[in-house]
Formats: C-alpha cells, structure tokens, sequence
C-alpha cells in the first residue's frame, strides 16, 4: 500500500514536469480528471519547482529594459539565469525544511496570524508606491488595478490566472517579441553564495499565504521583498521558497486552521496524517528531478531563438485562455491593456497587486469595524 | 561540467533530497494511514476504519456500555464502545457507523 502511494506520487511529479514547463498550465485543471492524492500532491509540489523554466527564458526583454523587467529575467540578460535556476531549487527544498521549524513554533506560542495581516498589508501598500520614482503615476496605476478588484470578485474560478497572465505574461512576451533580444550564454557559476537565511523569508511567507485568506504567494513575497530590500539573487530564491512551501502550507491548512486554502488543499481534504510525508518526499524528488531533469531542459530551452520561444509561448497562453478560461477574457484582456500600461509608463508591475491587496484590506478593515 | 560553487550546491541539493526522502519514506512506512487529521468523520462512508485526534466533552456509562463526546477541533463526534472504560483525551480508533442519520465511531476494543 504505502509503495502504491509512492509510485503514484513519483508519477505526479514526472506530471508537474510537464504542468510547469507548458506556460499557462495550472495544476487545479488536473483535479477534475485525478483522484489518488498521492498523484495530487506530486504534480503540485513538483510543478512549483519547475515553472522556473518558463518563468525566467520566456519573454526575455532585450537590455535596454532590463530594469523595468523582473530579477530573473535581469538575471538571464547579465548570463547568471543557470545561476538563477539552481537558486530556486534550493529555495523550494530550503523553504520548505524551514516549515520543520516554524510550523512548532507557530503553533506553540499560538501566534495570531490574523492579527498582523492589516499592518502587513498597509506598510506593504505603503513601501510599494514610496519605492517608485513616478509615485504620483505610481499611486495612480494602483488604484487602477484596485478598481478592477472592487468590479470583479478576485477569487473567483479563473480570475487570478487569467490577470496575471495578462498582466504579467502579455506584456513581457509582446516587448521580448517586438525588440531584438536574445538569451545570452548562462554562465555556469564559479561561485555560488546563497543566503540561506532567505529560506526562512519563505518559509514565513510561505505559511502567510498559506493560512490566510487573499495573501497571496506572489502578495507574500511582494512584502518581504519591500520590506528587506533583497538583491535578485535572493528575490529568486526567497520565491523558489515561498511558492513551495504555499502548496504545502495551504494543505496543512486544513489541520492547522481548519480549512482548505487552495483546489489541490479541497482535493486532498479527507486524507490521513500520510499527506504531510507524502509532501516532503515529494519536495525532495521534485528537488532531485529539477536538479538532473530541469537542468538538461533549461539549457535547451536557453538555446532556442527567443522569437521562436516566446511566440509558441504566447500561442500556448492565448490558446489556453480562449479554452479554460472564455468566461475570463475581458479580464484578461484588461489586464493585459493594464501590463501594457504600466510597461510604457515604467513603473513596477507588482502595484497591479492592488487588484487583491485593496479587496483584502477592505475585508479586513470591515471584520475590525 | 561547471565550477567548483555549482558542484557544491549541486551536491547540497542531491544529498539534502536523500535525506528528506528516506526520512519521508520511513515516516511513511511506519505510519498508521487511517488517522485523520484532516477532514471530517461526516464526510466518511460507513465501515471505515480510522483514528481521530480529540478531546472528550462529556462520557456516560450505560449498561456496560460507554456514550462520548469528542471534539475533534474540526467536529464533535459521538464515540460509542461496548464496555466502561474510562476515555480520555487522545486518540481514539474505531470504525465509522450510522447512529440514527449521524456518523458516530465504535471504538475497537481493547487489546
């Protein structure tokens, strides 16, 4: 029985290989057709590990807009994107050990999580719009992105995927298509510091946006990076960390608060205490399979024209949207209007948070009031 | 191929993965797979069997046999057993059955 699970789970993460290499793919679609957990929790864990590939060489800008563009695209243009690879897998294994730590802790000194979500949030709304230079613009952009979460429920089925990849995605393939780039030869590091104290960051972060309702994983690691101004080295692996540990997090959920928080958590939610190994054998194959498989699969992917890279890239994300998600296509196509926006007016794209962070805020504040 | 930092994380990262893996698989051979942590003996068929974490409310012994409340954290659940020993809080093992609409777990019987 138990070598039973262990197959299905080895079977699930050879799955997230591909769920995570396919720009646009998201495990939650898997559900429907899957019911052996084991399988379940493999594809999620392991798909975290590996949507670094498509992340970091898809849509690669040319040079001169750089630094409008993400850390690890910053990374791959300066030839350290191996580097930046290898640095997410630490992180999503690292990130996840820490759990073996935090998890004691948070529940023997009862810590109120709750109770720090709203000042979390402000000081994070805060710091986002005072670390642009354009804050009148920046500010502006903002309430632009709110507005849309006031107008459409954010999570709702759908909604999440299709803003960011409009809001993300869109825009940095349209440039990276329009503009001559080129991935540059990765480096494979001579040396390689890892801070591994940013693991904890994520583990952290991680549980944040696994307990609580509308944080985010990507709202997680927006706050701690504003809050200890991280280089891009540690911005990547302080996200390899926290995307990993929200798969496990948002499961454990269910024991810890009470409640499911996120379809894979739903999916798995009347399961034995068997889940919480499954988890870390399936981190630590996803580790394994990411180091030897995703690799190999990395520095083919970095060889590839990048016309011809981000323009099936582009195909794959327009296709699935008109499938899965028709319902969504205003929205994304909003979203994408608004990446667009916030690309020519060059501030950060992470202020189109405010599509969730100003919707939560609001629940929040009501449940003080 | 690669320098000496990436050979080095590289071996971090594979033997990090082995020791969590043969940890994870030791914990999950000699783990009882039917406790539920998680989920709700409500949610449950009939006849199967589990083990629920708990903490009993209340207790009756009624001709030989014994009446619990446990509260789970998630639910409260009526635990029947057919003798009158004295529960206490922890973990309780039984099979799930029907008591007049609500599920309800009968304890095995002691060893």
């Amino acid at each position: 029985m138990f070598l039973t699970k262990l197959l299905e789970l080895f079977i699930g993460t050879m799955a997230g290989i591909v769920t995570g290499v396919f720009p646009g793919l998201h495990v939650n679609l898997i559900i429907p057709f899957v019911s052996a957990y084991p399988f379940l929790l493999g594809i999620a864990v392991s798909h975290t590990f590996f949507d670094f590939i498509p992340s970091l060489l898809v849509g690669v800008p040319d040079e001169s807009s750089s630094i409008a563009s993400l850390p690890g695209h910053r990374l791959v243009i300066s030839g350290h994107g191996y580097e930046a690879f290898l640095l997410s897998i630490i992180g999503g294994l690292f990130g996840s050990l820490s759990l073996i730590l935090i998890i004691p802790l948070f529940l023997l000194f009862n810590i109120p999580i709750k109770s720090i979500v709203l000042p979390a949030l402000l000081i994070l709304l805060l710091s986002m719009i005072m670390s642009q230079k354009k804050r009148v613009i920046a500010l502006f952009m903002f309430c632009l992105s709110a507005s849309l979460g006031f107008v459409i429920d954010p999570f709702s089925y759908g909604v999440l995927p299709s803003y960011f990849t409009g809001l993300f995605g869109v825009p940095t393939l349209v440039y990276s298509l329009l503009s001559d780039s080129k991935i540059p030869k990765q480096k494979i590091p001579k040396q390689l510091n890892v801070n591994f104290h940013v693991s904890l960051l994520s583990g952290l972060g991680g549980l944040l946006s696994g307990l609580l309702p509308g944080v985010t994983s990507s709202v997680s690691a927006v706050l701690f990076d504003n809050l200890f101004k991280l280089s891009d080295k540690d911005k990547v692996l302080l996200v390899g960390g926290i995307n990993t540990v929200y798969v496990i997090t948002s499961i454990l959920a269910i024991w810890l608060v009470g409640s499911p928080r996120s379809g894979i958590a739903m999916a798995v939610s009347n399961v034995g205490i068997d889940v919480i190994p499954l988890l870390f054998a399936a981190v630590a194959i996803s580790a394994f399979l990411a180091l030897s498989v995703g690799t190999k699969l990395f520095l083919f992917f970095s060889k590839i024209s990048t016309l011809h890279l981000n323009s099936v890239a582009l195909f794959i994300v327009l296709s699935i949207m008109f499938v899965l998600y028709p319902k969504q296509l205003p929205l994304f196509l909003a979203a994408s209007s608004l990446g667009l926006l916030f690309y020519s007016l060059g501030v950060s794209r992470n202020l189109g948070l405010g599509f969730i962070i100003l919707p939560i805020l609001s629940t929040y504040l009501c449940g003080i009031l | 191929m690669g320098g000496e930092g990436s050979v080095y994380i590289k071996k971090i990262i594979v033997w990090s993965s082995i020791i969590v893996f043969v940890v994870s698989v030791l914990v999950l051979a000699f783990l009882d797979s039917d406790t539920l942590v998680s989920g709700k003996i409500s949610n449950l068929q009939t006849g199967k069997k589990v083990s629920i974490f708990g903490v009993v409310i209340w207790q009756k012994h009624i001709n030989g046999y014994t009446i619990a409340l446990v509260d789970t954290g998630m639910e409260k659940v009526r635990v029947f057993t057919k003798d009158t020993r004295e529960l206490s809080t922890g973990l309780f093992t039984g099979v799930v059955k029907d008591y007049k609409g609500e599920k309800e777990l009968v304890l095995d019987k002691t060893a």
